[in-house]
This record gives structure tokens, C-alpha cells and sequence, in this order.
């Protein structure tokens, strides 16, 4: 597969989980270049895996968890909305309870957060999460645990107790 | 768990239904494409790196080739374990989180947050601008931030006691920054008249437009007046510019480091300025005089050299002194990413009036650099107090196995860390 049938193909994909993991577009746009200028220029390598959109997408976590300070300059999402009162767009329950639920994921830690996405969203297991992630199982576990207890969350399943875990962001 | 008063439970399915109407909001593929293409054209015809030739009426200081080092006088200890550590040589700082939950004055022998400053952050998705703070010298300090219910990002004052206390918070009059922008550098002048803004712009739904070089704001503190520079064109296309720092010399000069990126495409955020494609000068600027010109319109101090990268730059506030931030030698790493920060940072003061090394005063291996290379990255921050002579060291270079990270003020060529130490509380501006 050449870069450009990967970008071609795989692209939306990553944009997707980009967005989920970042909760802007925007953002998500910035960070999905910034790794694709990356991939492309390694392109030989990464090409050769098995499965270089994993790859990739671990890049994508890695970007994300690693961004800091003048990474963060933007952006004051829903700026306008919140501070001038404008009507949501779309009045129903179901809207404005998903709207508040992903104002409060925006406030877990990136590390919560994208075990979250990777879990919920991507469906990854425990041990792919780990491995994305670069700590262990019961970390991952850590990271789930207090995210859903901060949302709120009632699992269908409940949770194994989880260990603590180091936050460095 | 329900607590009494709070909104009920959600669903796994909720969770899930929020997470994919965060990702169906994805950016169009094609306009990601699109400027790769455009990063990939600029690279490929782009000529080997080379260094701009200096102004000649200016004194142009490069450092890195020839800077003192006196082994003996200055150490590289890294922040260790919890020996006895010097005596804090100002009792409190002032540090914000990068969720903008709270802006507290710590106590700096103890870390313990002695006072909350009164400003209440919009929330946000949990990238909202950090907010700046700087320090105006007795006791005074400034903090931009996005409040509740104000659009535009607004500037205010306020003072902290001899104990720690908060009082006189209130918005700065001619404080507010134009929509669209906001600020992510400080600076005050000495006699606290005016207020130097580092300005970006953040594209967005209600701020159209491709992305915009960085500008440098002048407030008079007592008009409300706005005077604006921009970053203007190095030679060889350098064109896309960011304000690293700012630092004032006494009232009459501003000194401004800039780095100039060559390779812009018009998406946000999107720089792509490599290594080799960024160029940092520390310029001093005029703030009497009239609004509307070009940084580089001021006096060349300082240029990066070949093979570094210039961090961070401030002048003393009696302007003889400029200390710099500099990176220089490999980037360490994963050989797959390609990073732009060199691996040793060194904190160097140099002459502002002869253009002599005066000495190293901090050296650190920052380890695996590579993790990033991002388009607006600088996670290095260097912080004086209002006197100039007492410096924190902010930042790190690093990634998802993050143990590089340094927090501290300089004791004589050592780092002493800032308490509490680990940034449990993910610092994102700290002012003394």
C-alpha cells in the first residue's frame, strides 16, 4: 500500500478518532497533519507493518497526549454559543444531553479521556489500550474507572477494581 | 452512586452516543490532503538550509559559537530527591492549570495555594487558551483570560499583599483583546504603563479565516491605547510569524523574540515548520513609536545560530542583560519522528551592550526529544521576576512516557523545583 492509497482509504478514519479524541475538529485537523507529515516522510517503514493504521493512530495518541502549552492555544470551543446565550441549534433532550456529556469529557484528563475513546469509541480491549497507551492493563483500568465515575457513567457491566495510575499532563 | 441533588446517571450507550457525535464532526479529509500536499511541495523544493546574513548596522550576537562555559561555577545538577533546598528567594507564585479551573497564588517554600485569584474561565472542550500572567513588580501582577459570559479574552490586575492576599482584581481598562485573538505572551514595563500582548489568532466558526501570523500588542495601561507590530519578512521567505517572548528593558524598550516559520500552509494550525525551516531573532522595538510596523524594524540583539534553537530570550528590565534559552545538539529519539528540539538546553546570559558571553547559568539533558515536532510547540518557558534576576524554568520535551518534565526557579546554576512538584496540577502559566 502506498501513502497515498493509505490517506486515500484510511484517512476519514483517522480524522474520526482524531476528533473523538480531541473533542474539535479543528484540533483534530491539526493533529492528524501534523502526524501525517510524520508518517509520510517514514512512510517506507511504517508501510511495511502489518497494520499501519494502528500505527498511526498510536502516533495520533502520542501526539495527543504530548501536546502542551502553545499546543493548547486554541480554541475556545463553543465561545460564542456559551458567552452570548445563543440558542442550541437543535432543542431536543437527547441533543443537549449529548452536548453536556461531551462538555464534561472535555474536562477529563487527555490520558481519561482517550482511554475512553479508545475504549467506547475504537472498542479496543484492555491489553490494546495498554499497548496504545504505553502503561499497563490496571492503569488503563485506573483511567476508565475515575472517568466514568467523573461523567457519571452507570456500565452495563461493572468495572474490576483498578490500581492507581501516574498522570504526567 | 447518585449524590442527592446532582443529574442522574448516564449510560454506557450515552457515552457512546457522545463519542460518536464528537467524531461525525471530523474535518473533511480532503482539506488534510490538501495541505499535505502543499507541506510535501514546500519541501521538496525547498533549497538546503542556510543562514540569513546579518544586518549590518546591528549588533548580531550567535550564539553558540562562542560562549563562555565555567565548569566550575555552574552545575548541572538535576532536581532531586527532597534535600535541603535554598531558601525561596520570592515567597509566591502565581500559577494557572491548563484546564483554566483555577488561578492560585502558591506559596513557593511550601506549594501550598495561600489565595485563589477571582476570575471565573469559560469552559471549554479543554483546550482553551492558557491564560498568560506576568508580573509588574510590587506586588502587582496581570492575567489574560476568557471569562464567563465575555467574549473577547480580557486583561486584569491585581495585587498580592505581603502575605499572599488577593486584592484591587479588575479588569484592565483597554484590556480586551479583538475577537478572534488572544494572548499567550506578557509582558510589563517597568513603571507598570504599558503592557506588551503576544497575540495569536485562533480560527474558528465565528472567526473565519486561514491562519495568521502572531502580533504584538502595546496597551497603554492608562489610555486603553492599542499599538500593534507585526512580525514582517526575514529573507528566504521566512514569513510566518510567532512571538516566543517578551521582556521589557526599563519603559522605553520591548524586547521581542520572534521565530519566523518559512513553510505556512493557510489551514490552522498548520505551520509545518521543521528544524530547518525556523529562524528566531530577539529584536527590540520601539513601543512610542507608531503602531503598524514590522518587528524586524527594531534592533537585531540576538539570532539564533546554525544547528540551535533559540527558546526563549528576555532582557533585564535595565535592558544590559539578555539571558536566553537555547537548545543545541542532536534530537534524541525515536529515529521515525522527526523532531525539531536539540537535546541540551542551556540557559546563557550574554552582554547586551558589548555582545559578550557573560556565562552559562543552567545546563539540562532533555532527553528523548523527538516526540515533538509540533506546528506550534514551545514547551520551553523561561520566567523572571520583576527584578530580572530570579528565573523559573518551565517545560520539557517529551512524550507519552513523559519523565522529563522540569518546574523550578535557578539557584546558582541548579534547579530547584516548584512545589508541589510533578505537575499534578498540569501548570500552564506561572508568573513571580
Amino acid at each position: 500500500m502506498t501513502f497515498d492509497e493509505f490517506a486515500g482509504t484510511r484517512l476519514r478514519a483517522v480524522l474520526r478518532f482524531a476528533t473523538a479524541l480531541t473533542g474539535d475538529p479543528d484540533l483534530a485537523k491539526d493533529l492528524v497533519q501534523e502526524v501525517l507529515i510524520r508518517v509520510s516522510g517514514r512512510w517506507q517503514q511504517i508501510g511495511q507493518l502489518d497494520w499501519p493504521e494502528a500505527y498511526v493512530r498510536k502516533m495520533v495518541v502520542n501526539e495527543y497526549l504530548s501536546w502542551r502549552r502553545r499546543s493548547w492555544r486554541l480554541i475556545p470551543w463553543g465561545m460564542s454559543d456559551h458567552l452570548t446565550g445563543n440558542p442550541s441549534p437543535d432543542p431536543a433532550d437527547g441533543y443537549i444531553e449529548r452536548q453536556a456529556l461531551m462538555a464534561e469529557l472535555a474536562k477529563l484528563s487527555r490520558r481519561q479521556r482517550t482511554a475512553l475513546v479508545l475504549r467506547y469509541y475504537e472498542g479496543y480491549s484492555d491489553a490494546e489500550i495498554a499497548e496504545v497507551m504505553g502503561c499497563t492493563q490496571s492503569t488503563v483500568r485506573g483511567h476508565v474507572f475515575r472517568a466514568l465515575a467523573a461523567l457519571r457513567i452507570e456500565l452495563d457491566q461493572p468495572l474490576t477494581a483498578a490500581s492507581p495510575c501516574k498522570e504526567t499532563h | 452512586m447518585e449524590v442527592p441533588g446532582t443529574a442522574p446517571a448516564r449510560t454506557e450507550a450515552d457515552l457512546r452516543a457522545a463519542l460518536a457525535e464528537q467524531a461525525r464532526r471530523a474535518p473533511s479529509a480532503e482539506d488534510v490532503l490538501s495541505a499535505l500536499r502543499q507541506a510535501g511541495s514546500r519541501r521538496r523544493h525547498q533549497p538546503a538550509w542556510a543562514a540569513p546574513v546579518a544586518a549590518a548596522a546591528a549588533m548580531v550576537l550567535v550564539i553558540g559559537l562562542a560562549v563562555a562555559v565555567s565548569h566550575g561555577l555552574f552545575g548541572t545538577r538535576q532536581p532531586g530527591g527532597p534535600v535541603s533546598l535554598p531558601a525561596a528567594p520570592v515567597p509566591f507564585y502565581v500559577t494557572t492549570d491548563v484546564a483554566i479551573t483555577k488561578v492560585v497564588v502558591r506559596s513557593t517554600a511550601t506549594g501550598k495555594v495561600v489565595a485563589v485569584v477571582p476570575v471565573t474561565p469559560a469552559e471549554t472542550t479543554g483546550v482553551l487558551v492558557a491564560p498568560a500572567l506576568a508580573t509588574g513588580g510590587n506586588g502587582t501582577f496581570y492575567l489574560a483570560a476568557f471569562q464567563r459570559g465575555i467574549a473577547e479574552e480580557q486583561i486584569y490586575r491585581f495585587r498580592l499583599t505581603a502575605g499572599g492576599h488577593v486584592t484591587g482584581f479588575a479588569r484592565l481598562q483597554g484590556g480586551a483583546l479583538r475577537p478572534g485573538w488572544a494572548v499567550d505572551a506578557l509582558a510589563v514595563s517597568a513603571n507598570g504603563s504599558r503592557i506588551a500582548v503576544g497575540a495569536f489568532y485562533y480560527p474558528s466558526h465565528v472567526n473565519p479565516g486561514p491562519e495568521q501570523s502572531d502580533q504584538v500588542v502595546v496597551i497603554n495601561t492608562h489610555t486603553g491605547a492599542h499599538r500593534t507590530w507585526r512580525g514582517g519578512s526575514l529573507a528566504r521567505g521566512y514569513n510566518f510569524f510567532r512571538v516566543a517572548s517578551l521582556s521589557w528593558a526599563g519603559d522605553r524598550k520591548l524586547a521581542v523574540l520572534g521565530q519566523w516559520c518559512r513553510a505556512v500552509d493557510p489551514n490552522p494550525g498548520g505551520e509545518g515548520c521543521s528544524r530547518w525551516q525556523r529562524q528566531a531573532q530577539l529584536r527590540a522595538i520601539n513601543p512610542d513609536g507608531p503602531g503598524g510596523r514590522s518587528v524586524l524594524d527594531g534592533r537585531l540583539l540576538l539570532r539564533q545560530a546554525p544547528r540551535t534553537f533559540l527558546a526563549q530570550a528576555l532582557a533585564s528590565p535595565d535592558g544590559s542583560v539578555i539571558t536566553a534559552m537555547v537548545l543545541r545538539g542532536k534530537i534524541i529519539g525515536n529515529p521515525q519522528i522527526s523532531g525539531i528540539f536539540p537535546a541540551n538546553l542551556s540557559v546563557e546570559q550574554i552582554s547586551a551592550t558589548t555582545g559578550h558571553p557573560l556565562g552559562v547559568i543552567y545546563r539540562r539533558y532533555l532527553g528523548d526529544t523527538s516526540m515533538i515536532s509540533g506546528t506550534e510547540s514551545n514547551p520551553l518557558t523561561l520566567i523572571a521576576d520583576a527584578t530580572g534576576s530570579h528565573l523559573i524554568l518551565y517545560g520539557g520535551i517529551c512524550g507519552l512516557h513523559c519523565n522529563t518534565e522540569f518546574n523550578g526557579w535557578l539557584d546558582a546554576g541548579r534547579l530547584v523545583p516548584l512545589l508541589p512538584t510533578g505537575f499534578a496540577h498540569r501548570e500552564a502559566a506561572e508568573a513571580w
